[in-house]
């Protein structure tokens, strides 16, 4: 697989947003481009092209799996998701995986090494 | 010239009486003809007479004649109806008459089509053919009849081809023109069609009505042959619809046809007769069950029975939800409260103040110990409402014993502990879920290693009772004090003195524990003495039928794993 480099975040948290700037921009150094609802973040998706979205589960309006469906159809591709919950052994997580999820990170996330998880993940994939 | 009742009535009487009148005149003056002359009134009274008598004579006549007509014409109406009975019963019932021997001298076609047989087949042939080999009535029946009664009640006879039917069946006795007994007419209606179609109409009418939906429909096809009330509902079609012999799939989505295609795919392709399966519709959640069945012809058809069980899922959501939404709603804040500060921590916004760090660390330990107890809680939860569901497997107790080890060094090594192990030569199988073994290991592990002096070894064995293993973690620290002895499985206890700020304790782990335990139909128990250590265990019923050797020679294998 190539390099990773740029990630499409979408959380409705704006303080975990921020948590995860610092933790992919200043611990590691993505391209990160974040957004707080999924259709913000569907309307600009074909100008970034990401190599990865890093989606939240549960959000009002239009969940995770919501975006990664419409992130799928506007990129006319797949594309390779991993998601964030705060649902501990929830079956919502089997199901994104068995769906093709790459991964599913719970939350509370440790900012320290957010960056190499995601790396790691993407370099099994 | 029609005429009143009445006034015929009248004259005939007046009649009558000037009649009798001019008899009485008449009589009295032929006595007495020879004493006096002929009296003109006597010819007048005599005229008078002969009117009364031509008058009466008329009418007495004119009736007779009229009620012979009448009666000829009555004769001739009830001979009518009677023959038209006779078609009628003969159109609707079955009828054959017998002779004096039992032998069937004539049955109508009725009587031909109930039974199967032709009529060379049973003229001429004792009636007793049909009551079969089992009906020993006949010869009673027959008794009756020749004493001159009438039979009636219900048989159970046999047709040509073995059939049993159920008729309604009267036998009367016959006679000739001298009134002699001559043998007897029977009478039977077919009562087997009524029986059966008022039970399929009951039947029909229950199904109908059901509230689960019924659905069948071809094998090959799925063409509908029918559906219930309710099904008509859930598919927004009237009854008509069931003669256009639709196939199911027009009437699913594409999703609900794709969940439908996989439900069935065991009875079309496999061996299976029942398949079930939840599924969702546009119209709610459902749970389908459908059997593989044989129609009268031999046509194999499914039978699908539909439950909506939207409401079910609904309450079983909502108590998924009010968990999930607790833990949602804590870890939540959390990851931003723990984000922040082991960025702090960490260095990633720049240098800390010495004591800076200080509060970091500490504000970053008690998130940590915050987030512990969050977990627990929402694991004891699940654990009691039967949410978090037991994956159970048929597993190696030493297996266990020694992954336990492996995941625990680490913290071992943290308190200065070394774990030894214990174990079997032999296999001590049992089923359980191993992962949430596992954590009833690290539980009493952990425990056992922070209340265990510094170099001392935290010992696990298991051993053989019987029908049960048990499983055992022994310590050398201070032992359970007697007053906390009886709590210490409760929520939230920890025991005065043991808070070790190295290692907080979230109070839930030991009740995790027993509830863990308790879900492998086991026990959880320890042993204690004051300053001498505590070994706490729980057993297990053995997994039977698993290969065990004979002989169970317990072989110590000591390993340091520090």
């Amino acid at each position: 697989m190539t390099e990773l480099k740029t990630i499409l975040h979408v959380d409705d948290d704006e303080d975990i947003l921020e948590i995860a700037r610092m933790a992919l921009t200043l611990v590691d150094s993505f391209d990160l481009h974040q957004f707080k609802t999924g259709t913000e973040a569907l309307q600009a998706i074909e100008t970034i092209q990401p190599d990865l979205l890093l989606l939240d589960v549960m959000m009002p309006n239009m969940s995770g799996p919501d975006v990664w469906k419409g992130a799928v159809a506007k990129l006319g591709r797949d594309i390779p998701t991993i998601f964030m919950t705060a649902k501990a052994e929830d079956e919502m997580s089997v199901e994104l995986k068995t769906s093709g999820a790459l991964e599913v990170i719970t939350k509370p996330f440790d900012p320290i090494t957010l960056g190499s998880q995601i790396r790691t993940v993407w370099a099994s994939a | 010239m029609k005429m009143p009742n009445w006034l015929k009535w009248v004259a005939l009487v007046a009649s009558n009486i000037a009649m009798s009148l001019s008899l009485t005149v008449s009589v009295a003056n032929v006595l007495n003809f020879g004493t006096r002359p002929a009296d003109p009134a006597f010819f007048g009274l005599f005229a008078v007479f002969g009117c009364a008598v031509a008058t009466t004579t008329y009418f007495i006549v004119r009736r007779i004649r009229r009620r012979a007509n009448a009666s000829a014409e009555s004769i001739l109406l009830r001979d009518l109806a009677i023959d038209l009975r006779d078609k009628a019963l003969t159109e609707h019932t079955m009828v054959n008459i017998t002779n004096l021997d039992g032998l069937i001298e004539s049955v109508n076609t009725n009587f031909l089509n109930g039974f199967g047989y032709s009529e060379d087949e049973l003229i001429g042939h004792r009636a007793n053919i049909l009551y079969g080999e089992r009906n020993r009535s006949f010869d009673g029946i027959r008794d009756v009849v020749s004493r001159g009664m009438v039979w009636q009640g219900q048989e159970d006879l046999v047709t040509k081809t073995g059939e049993t039917i159920r008729l309604q069946t009267t036998i009367l006795p016959r006679y000739d023109e001298m009134g002699v007994h001559s043998g007897s007419v029977s009478v039977r209606t077919d009562l087997t069609s009524a029986i059966a179609q008022g039970a399929e109409a009951a039947r029909n009418a229950i199904a109908e009505n059901l509230p689960d939906e019924i659905f069948v429909y071809d094998l090959k096809t799925f063409a509908f042959h029918y559906a219930n009330a309710a099904g008509r509902r859930r598919l927004s079609v009237d009854v008509d619809f069931l003669s256009e012999r639709k196939s199911v799939l027009e009437l699913l989505n594409p999703v609900e046809a794709a969940q439908f295609k996989a439900h069935i795919a065991p009875l079309i392709d496999g061996d299976a007769s029942v398949a079930r399966t939840e599924m969702r519709h546009r119209k709610g959640e459902i749970e389908v069950t459908t059997h593989k069945v044989h129609d009268i012809t031999g046509t194999e058809q499914l039978v699908s029975v539909v439950r909506d069980i939207t409401e079910r899922k609904r309450a079983e959501q909502m108590k998924l939800t009010s968990v999930s939404t607790v833990s949602h709603e804590l870890r939540t804040p959390l990851t931003s409260i723990r984000g922040a500060l082991r960025l702090l921590e960490a260095g990633v916004t720049g240098e800390l103040s010495p004591e800076a760090e200080k509060l970091v660390r500490m504000a970053n330990k008690n998130s940590e110990q915050l987030l512990a107890i969050v977990n627990d809680i929402l694991t004891l939860q699940k654990l009691s409402c039967g949410e978090l569901s037991m994956n159970k497997d048929i597993i190696d107790l030493r297996d266990l014993l020694s992954e336990a080890i492996e995941s625990n060094a680490l913290f071992a090594r943290e308190c200065d502990v070394h774990l030894v192990l214990r174990s079997r030569q032999t296999p001590a199988m049992v089923e359980a879920d191993s992962a949430r073994l596992m954590q009833v290991m690290s539980n009493l592990i952990s425990n056992a290693a922070k209340f265990s002096p510094p170099g001392s070894g935290v010992e696990l064995h298991i051993q053989d009772l019987g029908d049960k293993w048990r499983v055992a973690v022994s310590d050398e620290g201070p032992g359970i004090p007697e007053h906390a002895r009886d709590t210490i499985f409760n929520s939230f206890t920890q025991v005065e003195g043991t808070k070790s700020d190295k290692h907080p304790s979230t109070g839930l782990g030991l009740t995790i524990c027993k509830e863990v335990v308790r879900q492998h139909d086991g026990e959880i128990g320890f042993e204690s003495t004051d300053g001498r250590g505590s070994t706490f265990h729980f057993d297990l019923p053995k997994h039977v039928g698993s290969a065990e050797s004979v002989e169970s020679v317990e072989l110590e294998l000591p390993r340091l794993s520090a």
